[in-house]
């Protein structure tokens, strides 16, 4: 290893400081560095990724990759370990590679024991290829980013491709329509370690809309109900029941939903996968209660004396969940949707049930909200395009009778939104 | 009296928002006073003995595959009502099955239900166009397209529209009209941002049933967010 590190890795880590520095000033985005350090030394991320000593841990799937790599993080620095991770939503090649040069010594040394990372499926078996990840979770697989992939055996055929590279375990979500499928095929190949995390058949049944699991038609679903490292056997509201190792252990969650408590099952899983005898679940448990939501994602913020909670509007399963296990009905509401997010079509198959009005809709596409909408009878107040104006609009309207705003965000506009209200913590990192 | 709406497939013909399609009719003909009766049907079902309109929607190649055998089953049906002019709306998948064969690799063809006379090449490569446009006889539709097919009709049936933006049928036009039939590779979904198509079909079946459509103050007020939408899409078109 000491031949793969040392001053060769100056002048490239040097050019990629330089870059970051100058595109800063300029105020523009953080995955150029990247660039830079990848031209002058291709194997910088893999020789830097190899000294760590629990290896290199990728965090996949459709939807909660931001939220999971968050918990999993927390697990593993409660268990004394120095963890490098990258900023949520940073997930894509050149994103990584500008978060693990900013951490990285001038002689191509990084201070962590673990690199925990959420990976974009469309780039994850290339990054794969660079970083030599030894454990993999993957959370789901979900309708998403049609307008990308086009139909959801191709993500799939995606997770297929990135298990090709992962070195030693995975863990799956056995519930899931697709990831059974998957599960089955890499046991029968026998060279990964295959461990799942689950929900019991009730808690499936008892969720409004179960997990929202893309359908599988190849017609090979698991069909023998397998054991799960960690599982969710009741999700109610902010509170979880997850059984480890014969034991059910109450969990106070950051915020609501299967799909959080899930989330939990699967840091759980891989946490004991990797930490092996010095798991320890008390300590997992306090660190998942203990760490804050990420932004955006369930987050509360405070303003003015209100509280303002943003829920993700990504696809159809993330705006479903996240209605499913809403607090009753929302009295003050915000929609805002992204221009970036192409072909709105999926917003017709969600059950809007749980809301009886939206007060303002945003957002460059909020018209196409606004359409679903009028389409189901719904009132919507007004049509304001640009997010803070709408955000604004919402704040000096009366204060909600539950004290709470509601908001559903996409991603640029839930961006837009907290740099607005002034949670400005975001700038330094996110690519 | 009633019109009744069928959705064939709806848990696998789904992967774009299809159930958007029903949404727009029902929603249309109950504010024209109109009563409607919803109906499903799944794999294995019995179709009921009439309907007045049927959907069928958009969805992968693997679900195409698994519905096949089911949709053969029948087909006799849908040819029968598309002939005797109850109105019928494929898109994506749903148009590709309802067509005369439908090849899914350089070895695999399954047949369609025959409603349309032409074929499907759905081994092509994926085409996607978030500003779909056609110039139609109804004026111009708009909405997105996703697919990997090329379709090839016969001369004596007419294709929905010409293409203005997108790739359509591969041939500059795209979908099929045959009879009451619709089929096209619009969605987003179709009948929702096109209610220019949607009130034409909402008309035939309504009549059909001895009723009839009038749209009111009500439509108006929905069409105005109709074209907001449309026109977010509208603006993306070359000029």
């Amino acid at each position: 290893m000491s031949k793969s590190t040392g001053l060769h890795y100056v002048l490239p880590i040097l050019a990629g400081r330089l870059t970051r520095f100058a595109t800063r000033l300029r105020g523009g985005g953080s995955a150029l560095p990247g660039v830079v350090v990848q031209k002058l030394a291709p194997n910088v991320m893999r020789d830097v990724a190899s000294q760590l000593p629990y290896g290199v841990v990728f965090v996949l799937g459709s939807n909660g990759k931001s939220t999971t790599t968050n918990l999993l993080s927390a697990v593993m620095r409660e268990h004394g370990l120095r963890v490098f991770t990258n900023p949520s939503g940073a997930n894509m090649p050149q994103g990584i590679a500008s978060a693990i040069l900013a951490e990285t010594s001038l002689t191509g040394r990084m201070d962590a024991d673990i690199a925990i990372l959420e990976i974009d499926e469309g780039y994850g078996a290339v990054i794969a290829r660079q970083l030599k990840p030894d454990t993999a979770v993957i959370l789901n697989l979900l309708v998403d980013q049609i307008y990308r992939f086009g139909e959801p055996d191709k993500v799939a055929a995606m997770f297929r491709g990135i298990a090709a590279e992962i070195g030693s375990s995975i863990v799956l979500n056995r519930d899931d329509n697709f990831l059974g499928t998957l599960g089955t095929e890499l046991e029968a190949e026998g060279r990964l370690n295959v461990e799942y995390f689950g929900v019991t058949p009730e808690v499936q049944a008892s969720a409004p809309h179960g997990q929202v699991s893309a359908r599988d038609f190849s017609g090979a679903a698991a069909t023998a109900l397998r054991s799960a490292v960690a599982e969710v056997v009741q999700a109610d509201g902010y509170d979880a029941k997850i059984s480890f190792a014969g034991t059910v252990h109450d969990v106070r969650m950051p915020s609501r939903g299967i799909h959080y408590a899930v989330d939990i099952a699967a840091a759980f899983t891989l946490a004991a996968r990797n930490l092996g005898d010095r798991f320890d679940i008390a300590k997992a448990v306090s660190a998942v209660q203990t760490t804050k939501t990420v932004y955006g994602r369930g987050e509360v913020l405070h303003v003015n004396g209100r509280e303002i909670e943003i829920l993700m509007l990504k696809n159809l399963a993330s705006l479903q969940l996240n209605l499913d296990y809403l607090e009753g009905t929302p009295d003050s509401v915000l929609f805002a949707y992204d221009e970036s997010s192409k072909d709105p079509s999926w917003l017709y198959a969600a059950d809007l049930s749980k809301l009886d009005h939206v007060d303002v809709i945003s957002g460059p596409k909020g018209a196409f909200v606004a359409l679903r909408l009028a389409y189901e009878g719904k009132d919507f107040g007004v049509i304001e395009p640009d997010v803070t104006k709408a955000v604004q609009r919402m704040l000096d309207g009366p204060r909600p009778k539950s004290g709470k705003h509601t908001f559903f965000l996409d991603y640029d506009q839930m961006m837009a939104t907290r740099r607005y209200l002034g949670y400005k913590d975001l700038e330094a990192g996110a690519a | 009296m009633s019109v009744r709406v069928l959705e064939l497939y709806p848990a696998d013909l789904s992967l774009n928002g299809d159930v958007g399609n029903r949404t727009a009719l029902v929603r249309r003909m109950r504010l024209a006073g109109i009563a409607v009766e919803e109906l499903s049907y799944s794999a294995g079902d019995e179709l009921p003995e009439t309907a007045d309109i049927v959907l069928i929607g958009t969805g992968s190649s693997s679900a195409v595959r698994s519905i096949a055998v089911d949709v053969d089953r029948i087909a006799p049906t849908l040819r029968a009502w598309s002939e005797a002019g109850v109105v019928i709306v494929g898109a994506g998948a749903g148009f590709h099955l309802l067509s005369t064969s439908i090849r899914l690799s350089a070895t695999e063809v399954i047949p369609g239900a025959g409603v349309f006379a032409g074929s499907v090449d759905n081994s092509s490569k994926r085409i996607i166009t978030e500003a779909f446009a056609l110039d139609s006889d109804f004026g111009l539709i708009i909405g997105t397209e996703n697919h990997t097919s090329v379709y090839t009709g016969r001369p004596d049936q007419k294709a929905l529209g010409r293409v203005r933006n997108g790739f359509g049928n591969g041939d500059g036009t795209d979908g099929v009209r045959v009879h009451n039939s619709i089929g096209t590779h619009c969605h987003g979904p179709f009948l929702v941002l096109n209610p220019i198509v949607t009130d034409a079909l909402i008309t035939i079946a309504a009549e059909r049933a001895g009723l009839s459509y009038q749209p009111g103050p009500a439509h108006a007020d929905l069409d105005q967010v109709v074209d907001l939408a449309r026109n977010i899409l509208i603006a993306k078109l070359p000029s």
